[in-house]
């Protein structure tokens, strides 16, 4: 190949790989949205205080939209509604006092656009402070802009940096484990068991969720998560609803099915068959026993003849 | 062949070809440390010998993704404006509020009335107000039937919806937060959108003004 053509040849390559290197995707300012507000890291698990106790922390906000703004920090109560645990930021019990013993180095602050900043805050937990459980959100509210006056509805945007833990003293440890369910038949995965557990104690804790899925014959395990048990935090005084799914379920099979559930010294285990097959099979296998059924009462009648 | 005869053999071939077709393999593929024996080798599995002769070592891995919780809405303002063509159903755009998390447990988002109204829950001009709507909701309940048409036949009612509920159904706002969204897993980057329409029918005699209310969404993570 004579010599000019292969230089051609090159700058040719050199100019293609240039332009797909510039391509490379980038966030662009269009893909911002106009505000947005990021905290990391989200919660914070103070596990055992003593009163009379100071405790710091850190956690770091950003403005990660196109427009700047002002943000402000605030403390609320954080509690829990029913079995799903719907949070309440309002109401104020004996286990929610720690948002009054939360203080922070900026109250209020300003965000460019692409900034961060970071907000260190100050546990002092009184001396007289009765033992249980504790649990409040930091906020951070992006501040708005003045409105004028075709305004209907100001929309506020916060997040809620939640915090929470134990305070020594005279405490209970008490749970019950309410219901555990595995299901007898399941028409197609996942095969999902379910509980519910009440923490009758006044400090926080862990429930412990362990599954295990055996073959009808034979001890070999199909799905587990015994050596890394799901744990699910248990506010006191609430009960919550828990579920594990196994994904990988086959279409057809009959398993045993293991789930030990434990909470503060309860445990409780069930162990049952379970049966997954499709609803369609499951007619069609129904309809071939009651049509074999007949076919046999019809050949001892033609016999009998 | 009789005719019931026909019928079983149709419905276990049909029974055979359906289970043929399904997806029955749970088996996990085991691994077994060490050489495979000279007879009574499980079957299924694989065995991992290490008697090769090679001198190996280990490095540990690490890779961090940071617990990050965001918010946003879609509304270039901060505030929503509520329009009507007749002058008794008024009505919002969709506004979008996207929560993006990294917890293993998910996030829930709420809303609630805030602001300095005397009536929080109210829209309000000087002392004239649009109360909120009487529809409620619980996200751990099927949301079909959730939600209620609002009423103009006493006074006039503000309220929102989000998608899911039936077409016309509204939720009363409450100072107490109410959730709306809830995931128990990551999100992807993009976040998860909540659309939230408002919405007002206004009764035959309400003065005129301009009537403003405050909602805050709040998103926190779910505690593991």
């Amino acid at each position: 190949m004579v010599l000019h053509t292969k230089i051609k040849h090159f700058v040719a390559a050199f100019a293609v790989a240039l332009l797909a290197l510039t391509n490379v995707p980038v966030a662009r300012a269009d893909d911002l949205p106009e505000y947005r507000l990021a905290i990391t890291p989200t919660v914070q698990d103070l596990e055992e205080l003593q009163p009379g106790e100071t405790r710091t922390g850190t956690f770091s906000i950003k403005n990660t939209g196109k427009q700047d703004f002002n943000f402000t920090v605030g403390f609320a109560p954080y509690s829990v509604e029913g079995e799903n645990y719907d949070p309440n930021y309002t109401k104020t019990t004996q286990y929610t006092e720690i948002s009054e013993w939360i203080s922070v180095d900026q109250p209020k602050g300003f965000l460019a656009s692409g900034s961060e900043t970071m907000l260190n805050y100050t546990v002092k937990v009184p001396a007289d402070a009765h033992g249980g459980a504790q649990s409040a959100i930091i906020t951070v509210t992006m501040d708005n802009k003045k409105s004028g006056d075709s305004t209907a509805v100001e929309t506020v945007r916060q997040l809620g940096y939640l915090i929470f833990g134990n305070v020594d003293g005279e405490i209970t440890k008490n749970g019950k484990i309410l219901s555990n369910n595995v299901p007898g038949f399941v028409s197609s995965a996942p095969l999902t068991v379910s509980s519910i557990v009440e923490n009758t104690g006044n400090v926080y804790t862990r429930a412990q969720y362990s599954v295990q899925v055996f073959p009808l014959f034979g001890d070999e395990e199909l799905f587990t998560n015994e050596e890394d048990p799901e744990k699910s935090l248990i506010f006191p005084e609430t009960k919550k609803y828990n579920a594990i799914a196994w994904e990988d379920c086959p279409s057809l099979g009959i398993f045993r099915v293991k789930q030990t559930i434990t909470i503060f010294d309860q445990t409780d285990t069930v162990e049952k068959l379970v049966i997954v097959c499709p609803f369609w099979l499951l007619f069609v296998l129904i309809l071939l026993v009651l049509l074999i059924i007949f076919w046999i009462i019809s050949r001892i009648r033609s016999h009998k003849k | 062949m009789t005719n019931t005869t026909r019928a079983i053999a149709a419905l276990s071939i049909v029974a055979g070809l359906g289970v043929a077709t399904l997806p029955l393999n749970a088996h996990a593929a085991k691994v077994i440390d060490g050489p495979a024996p000279d007879t009574g080798a499980e079957s299924g599995a694989t065995y991992d010998d290490n008697l090769d002769g090679k001198v190996q070592t280990t490095t540990d891995l690490k890779l961090v993704i940071s617990d990050v919780l965001s918010i946003e809405t879609d509304n270039a303002e901060d505030a929503v404006e509520l329009t009507s063509t007749d002058g008794t159903d008024y009505a919002s755009t969709p506004l979008g509020v996207t929560v993006t998390t990294k917890n293993s447990t998910g996030y829930k988002l709420s809303i609630k009335a805030s602001g300095s109204n005397t009536t929080k829950t109210s829209l309000m001009s000087g002392t004239d107000e649009i109360k909120a709507g009487t529809g409620t909701f619980d996200i751990a309940q099927a949301v079909a039937g959730q939600g209620a048409a609002l009423s103009n036949a006493t006074n006039s009612e503000w309220g929102y919806r989000i998608d899911s509920l039936d077409a016309g159904n509204y939720i009363g706002i409450t100072e107490t937060d109410v959730t709306i969204a809830n995931q128990g897993t990551p999100t992807t980057n993009s976040g998860v959108k909540t659309n939230v329409t408002f919405g007002a029918k206004i009764k035959d005699g309400q003065a005129a003004g301009t009537y403003t209310g405050q909602v805050t969404f709040t998103a926190t993570n779910n505690a593991k």
